[in-house]
């Protein structure tokens, strides 16, 4: 699988989606070649079962075209072997097969098949088939994609984190690199929403969600990880490194203007746990550290960065005037 | 041309002889039988059945696609016969070089 993407979910795939057909017979390739010229869709063609497979795990497509009938692994193995594989598991396999017997059929879709088709194929169905296909993969891959996305700030959600988080402890851990994470709160939220109204809060946390981004940079991992509360995973980054991200990010909240209410300026409290070496808690306790840290730059005045080390707690100089 | 039926053979033209976008496939496929067909009726001699029934397989995947089902059916016949186990294989070997020979000679008749 392809790296995830990191600081800001991706919105839409612009590129034309990939289908690849394995299939043994050059004619077919041939003709599928040019009876799916018009779709918005690209081919790509494996000639036996294993280097559907290869392929399968190298290019990720958006779907496969699998013929079942074929010399030494045939398309009922390569189909076991994709679905056991995490990495092609939830690509939906059309199979083609000149095999016409309901037992096939019923074999083919009990191993994962989303559909089957019958050789000779009819082009108007193939084509139909192909479309519904890639239709519902559309579909899956926007709510997998929604799924992982807050729908009030574009971040990531709190669901996206969770699962982030601990990869990147295990990622850091393993390679003995730095890693940092920053728990945000929004000072005064509430009071925000009761004083403007909520579509004033919501401005307020659309734009922080906004700050963010433009401070993270593309290895970061920036989540809205509740209400007014808001996370950056930084790979490499040392808690030092990470304040002077937080810093950045502290001092542009502060001088934003609010047309809602220019009276009003909007602050943030932050909590850093770092480690330079990857060494470090689990990962909930780690990010209890930071929450700890958090807490600690709350209750010491808000406005302000508390850093620890995976090590133990240090005030950072960072701090309003 | 080269892959015109030999006279007095009712050719067989392609369903899809009128689409432009299949005209170049469909030449390519065609003249490609002669040589395909060639190739089945040494593997006949030769009693390569694996052959002929991996050959037969393509071709019933592929012909009806290029606009030939009569290739089609007579190949998936032939593979039928083909899949059948050892023992009624053997009992089976005049159908099957009829098969053979029933689809070369389809092969021969299809023209673009």
């Amino acid at each position: 699988m392809t790296e995830q993407p990191s600081t800001t979910p991706p919105e839409t795939q612009d590129e034309r989606p990939l289908v690849l057909v394995i299939d043994d017979s050059a004619d077919v390739h041939r003709l599928l070649q040019v009876r799916l010229r018009g779709e918005p869709l690209e081919l790509c063609f494996a000639s036996t079962g294993s280097a559907g497979i290869d392929s399968a795990r190298d290019r990720s497509p958006a779907i496969i075209l699998l013929d079942l009938d074929m010399p030494g692994m045939d398309g009922f193995e390569v189909l076991r072997f994709l679905k056991d594989s995490a990495q092609t598991m939830d690509v939906p396999v059309i199979v083609l097969s000149g095999l016409q017997s309901p037992h096939d059929k019923v074999a083919a879709f009990d191993l994962g098949a989303i559909d089957y088709i019958t050789k000779p194929f009819d082009l108007t169905e193939l084509k139909v088939r192909v479309r519904s296909a890639l239709r519902i993969h559309q579909l899956l891959d926007m709510l997998a994609r929604r799924a992982q996305v807050d729908g009030l700030t574009g971040l990531y959600n709190r669901a996206h984190f969770d699962q982030r988080w601990p990869e990147a402890i295990a990622t850091a851990q393993r390679h003995a690199r730095p890693l940092s994470i920053a728990l945000f709160d929004l000072d005064h939220f509430k009071s925000i929403n009761d004083t403007y109204g909520h579509p004033a809060g919501d401005a307020v946390l659309g734009e922080f969600a906004s700050i963010l981004q433009s401070a993270s940079r593309s290895s970061d991992v920036a989540c809205r990880y509740g209400g007014e509360e808001f996370a950056i995973i930084m790979p490499d980054t040392s808690a030092e490194d990470a304040e002077i991200l937080c810093e950045r990010v502290r001092t542009m909240l502060e001088q934003t203007h609010w047309p809602k209410h220019p009276e009003r300026t909007v602050t943030v409290s932050i909590g850093i746990t770092g480690s330079s070496d990857g060494n470090g808690p689990n990962a909930p306790e780690w990010l209890e550290r930071a929450d700890k840290s958090l807490y600690d730059a709350k209750k010491t005045g808000r406005n302000r960065i508390v850093s620890s080390s995976t090590g133990g707690p240090r005030l950072a100089a960072a701090e309003s005037a | 041309m080269s892959d015109m039926p030999r006279d007095g053979v009712e050719p067989i033209r392609s369903d899809f002889s009128g689409d432009p976008e299949m005209a170049e496939l469909i030449q390519e496929f065609v003249t490609g039988l002669g040589d395909r067909s060639g190739k089945l009726r040494e593997a006949l001699q030769s009693g390569s059945l694996d052959y002929i029934q991996s050959e037969a397989h393509r071709l019933r995947g592929a012909a009806a696609g290029y606009g030939f089902a009569a290739i089609g059916d007579a190949a998936g016949q032939l593979e039928d016969l083909l899949r059948a186990d050892q023992q009624r294989v053997q009992s089976q070997a005049e159908a099957i070089r009829d098969g053979v020979h029933q689809l070369v000679e389809l092969c021969g008749r299809a023209i673009a």
